[in-house]
């Protein structure tokens, strides 16, 4: 009654649905964990020794010249909570807000990404931001960002969770520094 | 060669064109109406490079949603950019928003640079509205990579074709 073709057919959708139903069940748990479950965590940022240049930035392909920024900052954040059976990476950024005329900005300055639970207790000190900033306008006119640690949960299979984290910081864009004024520095 | 049709066979061989034709139909219904609940014009993509490792190897499988109408610094979306056919899917690193449109920097998670080179000449921002097909969502590792497999290799695409053929001459029910 049954040929070969409808056996190795039948198999195959039975297989198959299983998988569906394990990989359902894995994302759906995780999903559920992740966003109830898990207290979100608090991250203390603070940036300091903010400079205002004017030039090519060293980083990226964005070769006009304008007003670019660059600092350091210090970090403080326990994310291995975020790490559960479903988790396979983190790619965590400080991002700084900052409002304009015209343009409402949110700029990544560091990024990291992390693929173990050990590695997801965040402690740094004096870190160099990986990009500098530079605005759509070219100029900063001395407005003020609010940082913010957030992330993005990279699971084996299922949804991807976006969030950020419990505390913020501010710093304000410091006027641009004459020449004559860095090279006294 | 040719058998004698009887009125039997020949309502056996319709009746088989017709599975096929459903089949073709409704998986191509199914794409259409993901594309219109997706607002996407390809609510799933295969991964093709390996540009966001570890997050996405090549033949992972993506879902996209193209619903929102602003899309957010971390997400990763696909865009295609004006002159250039292959989609590119990397994180959105800057974001900058007015009243009209929304102007984003992206960049691989596993490439040193952004993506500026990627866009056309003296181009510095993607746009969200004209370039952006969609923000993943969902992922599945692994599946997508039969198409890579079919796309990239003749012997692949025989050998499937051949195993159908095959399987058709040779079954009989």
């Amino acid at each position: 009654m049954f040929s070969t073709f409808q056996r190795l057919q039948q198999y195959c959708g039975f297989v198959s649905s299983v998988v569906i139903c394990i990989m359902a069940a894995i994302s759906l748990s995780s999903f559920v964990h992740l966003n109830y479950l898990t207290p979100v965590p608090t991250a203390s940022i603070s940036v300091d020794n903010v400079q205002v240049k004017y030039g090519k930035p060293p980083y990226g392909y964005n070769y006009k010249r304008q007003e670019y920024a660059s600092m350091t900052f210090d970090l403080d954040a326990d994310l291995s909570p975020l790490f559960n059976w479903n988790t396979k990476q983190l790619f965590v950024y400080l991002a700084a807000t900052y409002p304009g005329k015209q343009y409402a900005n949110k700029v990544v300055f560091w990024d990291s990404i992390i693929t173990s639970k050990e590695d997801a207790i965040i402690s740094l000190r004096n870190t160099t931001a990986n990009y500098q900033i530079y605005d759509v306008t070219g100029k900063f006119s001395e407005r003020t960002a609010t940082v913010s640690l957030e992330w993005n949960v990279q699971p084996y299979v299922g949804l991807l969770t976006f969030s950020k984290g419990e505390g913020r910081s501010k710093f304000t864009f410091p006027p641009l520094a004459s020449a004559s004024s860095q090279k006294a520095r | 060669m040719l058998p004698q049709l009887s009125g039997l066979q020949l309502r056996q061989t319709l009746v088989q064109a017709l599975n096929f034709c459903l089949v073709l139909t409704t998986a191509y219904m199914f794409w259409k109406g993901l594309s219109v609940v997706t607002d996407s014009p390809s609510p799933i993509v295969v991964v093709l490079s390996g540009s966001m490792e570890p997050a996405f190897q090549r033949g992972d499988i993506l879902f996209l949603w193209n619903r929102d109408a602003r899309v957010k610094v971390g997400d990763i979306v696909v865009y295609n950019v004006k002159g250039r056919d292959i989609p590119i899917v990397h994180r959105v690193v800057r974001n900058h928003v007015s009243s009209k449109k929304q102007l984003l920097l992206t960049k691989g998670d596993n490439n040193a640079m952004d993506d500026v080179d990627l866009y056309s000449y003296k181009q510095y921002y993607l746009d969200r509205e004209q370039e952006v097909v969609g923000a993943v969502k969902g992922y599945i590792p692994i599946v997508g990579y039969v198409t890579i497999l079919l796309s990239e290799n003749l012997w692949a695409k025989y050998a499937l074709l051949g195993g159908m053929g095959l399987l058709a001459m040779v079954q009989r029910d």
